[in-house]
């Protein structure tokens, strides 16, 4: 892990990672939405349940990047690893990202399914809390200029907002919801039919897939405007030096 | 597949993929203006003019 807390490391190790990860998730997608697609209709909801091959993988990712940007966060207070708050600060835009795609396809499925586009119960409104949290995180990352000091505020940030994850998850065993309780994770195994189900996982690789290839493609992005940075400050410096110079200059 | 929610189902993955995309493009045009201003910075640290 340390080891590609080079920058310059970590810059040749997206160089190949991310084409092999690119390809990787094109095919996983390709698979997967060619399996929801030919997946039997639910017995109850018909063909509108080939919104949950995008509803839920996008879910799930939503609380896994939240996930990785806990781990970042603890990567800048705790060991202070360098890429620590690359990885944290690339992650939020696509937990949000994801997370929208959550709230709209889910919405998109209560109108036919519930009679209605939104209700404020308890799975819905943490989902919402979630995404305003990814939010405010881009915001804050941008409303501070040093960006030491936006990664700590940051980090501290995430750790509060790490309460919100269980309950979304606990959310509809806690109280009583409109939004159906765990059908995958659960104790006694899967409650859904494994016609359904394989399409679901294979769809959810293929998101933790595309994820993978855009934070690492972000990361990288981090370390050039960090670069870009450095050296328009050192440019700036040598020609104030320059300037101070000539001044300084006895006149003959 | 002829279902009267057909209309929801598009929506979703229109929707759906309209975001994947445009996270995709936000990360490409990142990448393509910052490698520009990289550029930009080396060619007027070697011409000795101000960026």
């Amino acid at each position: 892990m340390w080891n590609i807390a080079n920058p310059t490391n970590f810059l040749k190790l997206t160089s190949w990672l991310v084409p092999v990860s690119a390809v990787l998730t094109a095919l996983l997608l390709g698979i997967g939405l060619y399996l929801s697609f030919i997946a039997p209709p639910d017995y109850q909801q018909g063909e509108t349940v080939k919104i949950m091959y995008l509803h839920v993988p996008a879910a799930w990712m939503s609380m896994f990047i939240y996930g990785v940007m806990c781990l970042a966060a603890l990567g800048t207070l705790v060991w202070r690893h360098p890429l620590a708050d690359a990885a944290q600060k690339s992650a939020a835009p696509l937990g949000a990202g994801f997370t929208f795609i959550c709230l709209a396809t889910g919405s998109l499925w209560g109108k036919p399914m519930w009679g209605t586009w939104w209700v404020w119960d308890a799975r819905l409104t943490s989902v919402l809390v979630l995404f305003l949290i990814y939010l405010g995180l881009v915001a804050l990352w941008q409303a501070i200029e040093d960006p030491g000091r936006a990664a700590r505020a940051a980090a501290v940030l995430t750790l509060v907002g790490a309460v919100n994850i269980p309950i979304i998850k606990f959310s509809v065993d806690w109280w009583n919801t409109l939004h159906q309780s765990a059908s995958v994770f659960r104790l006694g195994g899967p409650a859904i039919s494994p016609s359904l189900l394989w399409p679901l996982l294979i769809m959810a690789v293929a998101f933790t897939f595309l994820f993978l290839t855009l934070h690492l493609m972000a990361i990288r992005n981090e370390i050039y405007r960090r670069r870009l940075r450095r050296l328009s400050i050192l440019a700036a410096s040598a020609r104030e030096t320059d300037l101070s110079g000539v001044m300084m200059e006895p006149v003959r | 597949m002829s279902d009267p929610n057909l209309g929801f189902i598009i929506a979703a993955y229109v929707l759906g993929f309209a975001v994947i995309t445009g996270m995709i493009a936000a990360v490409l045009y990142d990448r393509a203006s910052l490698t520009r201003a990289l550029a930009k910075l080396s060619r007027d640290d070697a011409n000795g003019t101000e960026p």
